[in-house]
């Protein structure tokens, strides 16, 4: 039997970082296949080159054993792949029949648009399929979930036999899920090929036949959901910890056991996002809070830097109740924060290193108004060599780093507000190994000067390497505090998959 | 202290240069010292509005209101002088008006969040009308002030005032862009406005700012306007003095879409586009086909910018 789908040998590399490594991804036809692998995994690269927005550096696909040019959009949405991704792709302004045939619309006899014809095979698309739409609905007017099914609906309108579908439900509510679950078990019964991209384990387990598991841009993992369970599932996509070093570390630790506690948070809560939140962050020490993809780290992050507003909850600095409505204040009160995306929150990309490393410490490198370059530059020369920046040229402009540079440049621009608080999100994402061995170290130095490190990592490996105590977050809670040490790979990641947080 | 050379800057002054020798070997009067002091002269307020102007754009930002808030500025220092003030009351009058109009752009921008471009917009036709309404459509005559008319009339070592006052303010809208922490400020904000936010940037007040700037600017061009001709009038700063002053800016190599730009290639982009109105003058070619040519000029340069911008990223 044909595949269905066949992307036989791929790969693809940015500028020297190998985003996916000799993938073979395959599907029959009728199967849902869910595609799982944390951050930076290479399941957006392996998406944009199934849709052909990519252009594979090596490989083929082929849809039926048609084999696809690779890299022209609209050659593979007429070879038979759609797909639909988290935020609508829809004109909200048309109605859904002009949605269904956007593109590709009847014409009469004069070349003009066949409303008429439109609007018949609409209809009948949408009886077929048992979707609760009317072809005249405004798209805009309709609720997500069937904003989702109209998506769905236009991809059958364009013959597609594989449907891509990324992170579909992030915007649903749980009946909305059940009911675009029942659409997808309908289409495989016609014979429509999914692919169900997701980082709910839940729905993996529910609507899923089989799970490919990519890991810096290698499968690592591909079978039968039925024959796996979660935790083994979130253990192929995090990987196994490196254990090497924790006795040494251990002892390290030890030494700076009573630090001061610098940051106390209580009650933090935030409507729809994160509730109930307290813990605790002392000098000298790394923690690291853990957890999956849309846990609502990152929200909470913003609630300690002044980005956003907590609904309820105190946060106290060294003791004394502290209401940060501003990043500026934030920075004032000693916090420094490295944002998640650093290309679109953190740098200055067409100024050089050295403009990037002063750009929120200003204050110092000011007299009466007028900049002193000259230290600039000696500040700047002082990170590059300490963080090991290539190239160690402080004039040259940030756009053209390579990711691992980059995120050492936010880093020392950070470090260059001398922080009490030093808080990090995702700090290794796109990183490559070198790099983030450099950034390792420079926070263990951090810390040991007495500076308390806070970082959000979904990286298991990441956080059993460097951190002092570990809290695990899923759906909006918080867990209480695990020392690094006394956790076991498995138990972590057991914990992360939901699993122990929900017995406890 | 030593500037930093921008390296598209050296493109600019050569296209400069060999512009002004092709005119030059058609006309040769237009090769004398006399001639670039008219050039000079015809640009300056153009040149003190692109100055202002390079401010607003290194945010993203736009200000189409320049035009009518010189006529204002030019407007209210006549009524300043003729209600018996002294000239320096009425200079600084004038100015104020422009300052007011772009704290209003300023706040509508920066607080209310709207696009400059429709702010502007509708301020060009608020202020456009406020100024009839002080003014009427009548000229209004200054005479008898002396000092008031040295400003866009005398000369000091030779050089026409309103000239200095051009290389005055270049002077120091380059060293504010160069040398002082506003200036990193606002082109860090321009390259990205929520790192700049997230490093503690008041970013609010520094877009504001950039109107104000803007606005007072367009004020003291107004000034010198009315005193050269020794005339205010509501229609001053006619429609099309914003566009010279946006491209001035643009030929200088500033990116509307905000980011690191040079005050001083701005000062090249005024005089690039000085030397196509005065050249096209002096060669006697006929002002359609001059703006036809213009145009197609500013697109041509604006293409290899854009290009050299591509080629290095």
């Amino acid at each position: 039997m044909v595949d269905a789908l066949a992307a036989l040998n791929i790969s693809k590399s940015f500028d020297g970082f190998i985003a996916l490594n000799n993938l073979d991804f395959t599907l029959q036809s009728g199967e849902v296949r869910a595609l799982v692998g944390s951050n930076g995994a290479g399941k957006t690269t392996l998406i944009k080159i199934l849709t052909g927005a990519h252009a594979p550096s090596t490989g083929t696909i082929s849809i039926n054993g048609k084999q696809l040019p690779g890299g022209d959009p609209a050659a593979h949405i007429s070879g038979g792949i759609s797909c639909i991704y988290q935020h609508t792709s829809l004109a909200p302004n048309l109605t859904v029949a002009e949605n269904l045939f956007l593109g590709n619309h009847p014409t009469n006899r004069f070349g003009l648009l066949d409303k008429k014809e439109m609007k018949r095979r609409a209809q009948q698309l949408i009886k077929d399929n048992e979707t609760d739409v009317s072809p005249n609905d405004l798209v805009a007017d309709l609720p997500t979930v069937k904003q989702k099914e109209v998506e769905i609906l236009k991809a059958l309108a364009a013959n597609s036999s594989v449907i891509l579908m990324d992170e579909p439900t992030a915007w649903l509510s749980f009946p909305e899920v059940q009911r675009l679950h029942d659409t997808i078990r309908r289409l495989k019964k016609t014979g429509v090929t999914i692919v169900y991209i997701s980082h709910m384990m839940d729905e993996i387990f529910r609507v899923c036949d089989n799970a490919t598991v990519l890991r810096d841009g290698k499968l690592v993992w591909q079978g039968s959901v039925a024959e796996t369970d979660r935790s083994s599932m979130v253990q192929h996509m995090l990987g196994d910890g490196g254990q090497d070093t924790s006795n040494e570390r251990n002892e390290r630790r030890n030494e700076v056991e009573k630090g001061q506690k610098t940051l106390r948070v209580s009650n933090l809560s935030r409507e729809n996002l994160f509730s109930e939140a307290n813990f605790s962050l002392y000098q000298g020490e790394i923690l690291c809070i853990t957890g999956l993809i849309g846990s609502k780290r990152s929200e909470l992050l913003q609630c300690l830097f002044g980005v956003a507003q907590p609904d309820k909850g105190q946060i106290f600095l060294h003791g004394i109740p502290q209401k940060i409505d501003t990043p500026r204040l934030a920075i004032q009160l000693g916090i420094g924060l490295v944002p998640e995306d650093r290309r679109m929150q953190g740098l200055f990309l067409s100024h050089s290193i050295e403009e990037n490393h002063v750009a929120a410490s200003l204050g110092d490198f000011v007299n009466r108004g007028l900049f002193n370059r000259k230290r600039v530059r000696t500040r700047a020369q002082d990170t590059i060599r300490q963080l090991n920046i290539k190239p160690d040229d402080v004039k040259k402009t940030v756009g053209n780093l390579s990711g691992g540079n980059q995120q050492k440049v936010l880093l020392g621009k950070w470090l260059e507000t001398a922080p009490d608080i030093l808080i990090l999100d995702e700090p290794t994402v796109g990183v490559d190994v070198g790099a983030k061995n450099d950034i390792y170290q420079v926070l263990q130095a951090f810390k040991e000067e007495g500076g308390a490190v806070l970082i959000v990592s979904s990286d298991v490996e990441e956080v059993q390497n460097i951190a002092d105590r570990v809290l695990v977050m899923a759906n909006g809670k918080l867990s209480a505090s695990f020392d690094a040490q006394a956790l076991s790979h498995e138990e972590l990641v057991a914990k992360i998959s939901g699993e122990s947080v929900n017995e406890a | 202290m030593r500037l930093e050379i921008n390296k598209n800057i050296i493109a600019l002054p050569l296209v400069i240069i060999a512009l002004t020798l092709l005119v030059g070997y058609f006309e040769p009067a237009f090769l004398t010292v006399d001639s670039a002091i008219a050039v000079l002269r015809r640009m300056a307020t153009i040149g003190i509005m692109a100055v202002g102007m390079t401010f607003v754009i290194m945010t993203a930002g736009i200000d189409l209101s320049v035009g009518p808030t010189l006529a204002l500025s030019g407007l209210v220092s006549y009524f300043t002088l003729v209600s018996g003030m002294p000239v320096p009351v009425a200079i600084l009058a004038g100015m104020a008006s422009g300052i007011a109009v772009g704290a209003i752009n300023g706040i509508i921008i920066a607080v209310g969040k709207l696009p400059a471009i429709i702010v502007t917009l509708g301020m060009l036709s608020i202020v456009r009308g406020t100024a009839l309404l002080i003014g009427g459509p009548t000229l209004h005559q200054i005479s008898g002030h002396e000092s008031y008319s040295f400003i866009g009339s005398g000369a000091l070592l030779g050089l026409p005032v309103s000239i200095w006052i051009f290389l005055f303010i270049a002077a120091i809208g380059i060293f504010i862009q160069q040398v002082t922490s506003y200036g990193f400020q606002i082109s860090t904000l321009g390259d990205n406005p929520e790192a700049s936010h997230l490093s503690g940037r008041r970013t609010r007040l520094l877009i504001f700012s950039t109107y104000v700037i803007c606005g007072c600017c367009a004020a003291i061009a107004g000034i010198i306007d009315s005193s050269q001709v020794y005339t205010a009038s509501a229609n001053f700063g006619e429609f099309g003095t914003e566009l010279d002053v946006i491209s001035a800016v643009i030929l200088g190599g500033a990116s509307l879409f905000g980011g690191k730009a040079y005050v001083i290639n701005t000062v090249f982009g005024v005089l690039f586009l000085g030397i196509i109105n005065s050249g096209l003058n002096i060669l006697d070619v006929p002002i359609e086909s001059q703006l036809m040519f213009k145009g197609t000029l500013i697109v041509i340069a604006l293409g290899f910018t854009s290009l050299s911008r591509n080629s290095k990223s």
